[in-house]
């Protein structure tokens, strides 16, 4: 497969992703969504002109898709969250810790937002699961809040995602760190 | 300016060491073991994380950026995204080096200017030696003044 085609694939995953969570959504923003296919090619985005712009660009790039989902703008949770399936997948620990603590209280904030998203690009359980696991015992925070908020979550978890996506779910709901 | 962090890392857990000018760290640091920085010399920078917003002067965290393309886990896998910053166990890093709040401010307060190449980050692995090797294999041959003492095979 040519490098055209590669990232053609991947723009078509970026725009799919964002308007299946709402039909009306806009596109992302050509120049984000650039960025992370550039990310999930493993190249440092070409908008930055040096390895320390690339850095805090991409911090950049999450806090403005952070924002735009705690604000319920169309289509940014969804870049969000793949957003930090592309961190995991790379291990960018600086992303993942922020991701770690983020997610749980947008999932609180509106957990059938994030569910809606995960049903609709399940793929996407395996790393969003595992960033709501990883908030409980990171960072000095609690991990004897786990297993309440497991039994809150686990009908309404069952009910959103299919069965596989909401089995993996639940297997990296249970695992502390 | 340049600067010159040392990180040599134990079972679980390792000690950081800095010095410039009146800073003298020599402190405990932490890990998560399973996404290990490969032992080698990065170019750091003094930043700050640009979505954690508890630094220790109430700005973004303070942290030492290790750039671009590190390995880690010794298979050939790099990542981008490792720092220096601060945090009480390896509960704190997803593969970062982390250490107690004040020294990490302390250290990152002596570095100027930021947002610079200006540090040498040098993770080692330390060797145990314990013990020296046996002289003889006790159990085959016992030696004595009458001797060397019969193989019992």
């Amino acid at each position: 497969m040519t490098a055209q085609r590669l990232i053609g694939c991947a723009v078509a995953l970026c725009l799919s992703l964002s308007s299946a969570s709402a039909q009306e959504a806009p596109p992302p923003d050509a120049a984000d969504a650039v960025e992370m296919i550039e990310l999930m090619l493993g190249r440092v985005p070409a908008r930055h002109e040096t390895p320390l712009a690339a850095m805090h660009g991409l911090g950049a790039l999450y806090a403005r898709l952070h924002a735009g989902a705690r604000a319920d703008t169309p289509g940014d949770l969804g870049l969000w969250i793949l957003l930090g399936d592309i961190a995991l997948r790379s291990s960018d620990a600086g992303l993942t810790q922020s991701f770690a603590a983020d997610l749980l209280p947008l999932y609180r904030q509106d957990p059938d937002a994030v569910l809606k998203v995960l049903s609709e690009a399940p793929w996407l359980a395996t790393s969003a699961c595992h960033y709501l696991s990883a908030y409980f015992g990171s960072e000095d925070r609690p991990e004897a809040n786990r297993a309440p908020f497991l039994e809150a979550e686990r009908n309404r978890i069952r009910e959103a995602l299919p069965g596989p996506a909401a089995e993996t779910c639940f297997a990296a709901l249970s695992a502390s760190l | 300016m340049s600067y010159t962090i040392n990180v040599v890392r134990k079972n679980g857990s390792g000690t950081l060491t800095f010095k410039s000018g009146s800073v003298d760290i020599s402190e405990t640091c932490w890990w998560d073991e399973d996404v290990v920085i490969d032992a080698g010399t990065y170019t750091g920078y003094a930043t700050r994380m640009a979505n954690k917003t508890d630094g220790t002067d109430g700005g973004n965290r303070e942290a030492i950026w290790l750039g671009l393309n590190v390995p880690y886990n010794g298979d050939g896998s790099t990542a981008n995204g490792f720092f220096i910053h601060k945090g009480t166990n390896a509960g704190w890093s997803d593969g970062c080096i982390v250490m107690p709040g004040a020294k990490v401010y302390q250290m990152w307060s002596e570095i100027t200017p930021k947002e610079t190449g200006n540090i040498s980050v040098v993770i080692t692995d330390e060797t145990v030696k314990r013990g020296r090797p046996q002289d003889w294999d006790c159990t085959r041959y016992m030696h004595s003044s009458w001797g060397t003492m019969p193989l019992f095979e």
